[in-house]
């Protein structure tokens, strides 16, 4: 007599060695294969990014060397496929948000409006980027803390980056009182902006009337730096500025309104 | 001027002042005071390039100069006066830098793209062998025009990181540098050789020497 039960169970068992073997080959091969990934990925990602897609690129080997696996042990693989797309629906929905902001992510980084250090301003943040992650930005605020922006809120908003410019304009409106000596105060602004040494010769700063508003005339500054020392340049020449017309005594007036009674 | 000097217990200079107190030396200069411990002082005075002042937040520098119009494969060497600033070096370290001239920023190229340089305006020298200052370097410029029809020229970007300085007791030159003027975008190289002889050299600090260090003056239109 054949003993079919015998011959079976070991053909089963072979089966799920076969399977075992694969997985466990298919696992040093993966593991290895990540190593490279992230290492191809550092060269052109940001680190955080890099690490994350590549522990992303990981876990689709994984899975895809599950299958081979059970393929290998003999298992049909296309009723658990089938299973696996139902969940993949149910799970899909599940993590829409995450799933749109894994997208941003990675159109984030094919558009690559900032890279990690750059000074940028989106939405109602502005700051140094600290790390790009596929979910998340994080931005360190001038004001200390580090915030966490979801990277669909960062592609859908407006961002400046200023660091991807070698200078900035600043600019002033500096009313000064009706009657007074518009010549001599566009003249004491242009030679407080030409002491400054950082503020560029070229393009150069201009300086003009430009309004002739309710209560004062407005004068317009408009100057340009280098990038890095746009803010502090703009506090320091507001305050020579106000103390070089203060001391040449033209008037820098409030908003008032004269009313006149009719007896 | 340049060189390296020993200080006992004290030195003076028509720049800074150095004296000994309580066992560690003071330098001043204006309103900077620097205190140094040393057993023996040695500070080194080295002349810079203009890149400097207040602060260094470039290492290009655009000197310009009267217009020259130079024929089709047409080439001349002119030599550029320009400012130089003063390094004080403590054990290889930079304590204090001074200058003699306003230096003035400016944009090299578009906003999007350009970089922020330093605007040096230069005379061209008529008998650079009889130039004798030492607030002043010398920049032999070598100009070769490589198209084939006219073409101006009136500044050359310089990167300070691939110049090398020379100097003696009666003036500061740096290697010859030379400017390409091509249709497309001109080249400055750099000659890696002292134009006049028998002077002390301070390296470039990113001359490599390894490869030709090349500025494209890619706005320079």
């Amino acid at each position: 007599m054949i003993d079919f039960a015998g011959i079976m169970s070991s053909q089963v068992v072979i089966n799920i060695l076969k399977g075992i073997l694969t997985f466990f080959i298919g696992i040093i091969i993966v593991k290895r294969l990540e190593s490279l990934f992230e290492r191809a990925f550092r060269k052109k990602m940001p680190k955080g990014m890099a690490k994350s897609v590549s522990r992303l690129t990981y876990y689709i080997m994984i899975f895809i060397l599950a299958l081979i696996s059970l393929d290998a042990a003999g298992f049909k693989i296309e009723s658990l496929l089938l299973a696996g797309g139902v969940l993949g629906i149910a799970v899909g929905f599940a993590s829409q948000t995450t799933v749109s902001n894994l997208i941003s992510g990675l159109f984030l980084y094919i558009d690559r409006p900032f890279d990690i250090g750059d000074s940028v301003e989106m939405g109602k943040v502005s700051g140094i980027v600290q790390d790009i992650t596929p979910l998340s930005t994080r931005v360190r605020t001038w004001e200390g803390p580090i915030v966490r922006i979801p990277n669909e809120s960062v592609f859908n908003s407006e961002i400046k980056n200023f660091k991807k410019v070698a200078v900035r304009r600043f600019s002033y409106t500096i009313g000064i009182g009706y009657g007074s000596d518009v010549d001599k105060a566009m003249k004491i602004i242009k030679d407080v902006i030409k002491e400054e040494p950082f503020i560029l010769t070229k393009p150069g700063p201009t300086v003009y009337l430009a309004n002739l508003a309710d209560s004062a005339l407005e004068i317009s500054v408009k100057a340009w730096t280098p990038e890095n020392k746009n803010f502090s340049v703009k506090i320091s020449v507001l305050q020579k500025l106000y103390s070089a017309l203060t001391k040449a005594k033209i008037e820098i007036p409030f908003p008032k309104m004269d009313v006149y009674l009719k007896k | 001027m340049f060189g390296t000097i020993e200080i006992g217990k004290s030195h003076k200079t028509a720049d800074f002042t150095v004296t000994k107190k309580n066992g560690f030396y003071v330098y001043k200069r204006d309103k900077k005071t620097v205190e140094l411990v040393a057993k023996k002082l040695e500070l080194e005075i080295r002349p810079m390039m203009p890149t400097g002042l207040p602060e260094e937040l470039t290492t290009l520098f655009l000197v310009k100069y009267n217009e020259l119009v130079l024929g089709a494969s047409e080439k001349t060497i002119i030599f550029l006066k320009i400012p130089i600033e003063v390094g004080v070096f403590f054990k290889g370290e930079l304590i204090d830098r001074f200058g003699f001239v306003r230096e003035d920023f400016e944009l090299y190229g578009p906003v999007d793209g350009g970089r922020v340089v330093r605007a040096v305006n230069s005379n061209i020298l008529e008998n650079p062998d009889a130039h004798k200052d030492q607030k002043s370097a010398i920049i032999p410029l070598r100009i070769k025009n490589f198209s084939r029809k006219n073409m101006k020229s009136s500044q050359v970007l310089i990167d300070s990181n691939f110049l090398e300085i020379y100097y003696d007791k009666k003036r500061v030159a740096t290697e010859m540098v030379k400017l390409d003027i091509r249709d497309a975008v001109s080249k400055v190289r750099y000659l890696n050789k002292a134009h006049f002889k028998g002077m002390t050299k301070i390296t470039a600090s990113k001359q490599t020497l390894k490869r030709e260090e090349i500025t494209d003056m890619r706005w320079d239109k």
